[in-house]
């Protein structure tokens, strides 16, 4: 599958693209996007079955795509997972009522986030 | 007061251990100054029933310890300025988000804002007029860190009524 991490930290889009790779996940292309502007773009335009995406980033924020994506019936069919630093109950359950599928929270150890991902995944 | 120093002591060392295997110990809470050598600040703001700026003080050297070890990379004299700076900054985002699920326990909500990291002249020429407080000092193997808990404008620290 092609996964498309959307992070304003490429520090944290690497993190995330090596514990994918190293991950039990068939994972072909990962894209990436540094706010949820640009992710919007990438997937309108390419297939992607997973988004991995933070809450806090400018231009437009990660619940603002999730809203987005849903509003506009944008790619229905992909999965979008949180991941962020910030576990408050009210984002994420928003999110989660905007189509999300779950949320990761930060920090993580790469072997629990493998863990989560692909339970996310197979559900 | 002294709670959130408390939480924010615990939740330094459990994303140091959790992100990066690394154990960190506190060597001193509540110091008044900051000592020894630092290059690189990073700073987040808190808006809530907690107001305050949370920043993380360090040297050159450990930010690209950080950094190569949240990256895998053994080789620290490949990385470039944006990505250490990066590294200190979303280390410095997980801490402050780590923080605010921990206070929520006790009933505390606040808002992030996106972190920004300077350079120390830079830092202090942004904070000359504040007298320093609250400052926690971590040592991981011979190395030191501190984090740095501000007052809104240039108030004492305090919560929000």
């Amino acid at each position: 599958m092609n996964v498309m991490i959307v992070d304003d930290s490429s520090v944290m889009r690497k993190i995330l693209t090596r514990t994918l790779r190293q991950s039990d996940l068939e994972v072909d292309e990962i894209f990436e996007a540094s706010n949820g502007e640009e992710a919007l773009e990438q997937l309108k335009g390419k297939p992607i079955e997973l988004v991995l995406c933070d809450v806090n980033m400018p231009v437009l924020n990660g619940l603002e795509f999730v809203q987005k994506v849903k509003n506009n019936n944008i790619s229905p069919n992909t999965k979008i997972i949180m991941v962020t630093s910030e576990g408050g109950l009210d984002v994420v359950n928003k999110a989660v009522e905007s189509g999300a599928k779950g949320f990761i929270i930060k920090p993580f150890s790469a072997d629990d986030f493998k863990k989560k991902i692909e339970h996310l995944c197979a559900a | 007061m002294k709670d959130i120093l408390i939480m924010l002591s615990q939740t330094t060392q459990e994303v140091f251990r959790t992100m990066m295997s690394m154990e960190i110990d506190i060597q001193s809470e509540t110091i008044n100054e900051l000592t020894d050598k630092i290059h690189m600040s990073s700073m987040i703001t808190l808006d809530g029933t907690i107001k305050g700026t949370l920043v993380f003080h360090c040297s050159n050297d450990f930010a690209q310890k950080i950094t190569s070890t949240l990256l895998d990379d053994i080789a620290t004299g490949s990385l470039q300025e944006v990505e250490v700076k990066d590294a200190v900054s979303e280390l410095t985002n997980i801490i402050a988000g780590a923080l605010k699920n921990k206070v929520s326990d006790i009933g505390h909500t606040f808002s992030l804002s996106i972190p920004k990291t300077l350079n120390w002249q830079e830092y202090l020429n942004e904070t000359k007029s504040i007298s320093r407080k609250n400052i926690i000092k971590f040592e991981s193997e011979e190395e030191f860190f501190f984090l740095e808990l501000l007052s809104e404008g240039k108030k004492e620290f305090k919560k929000a009524s």
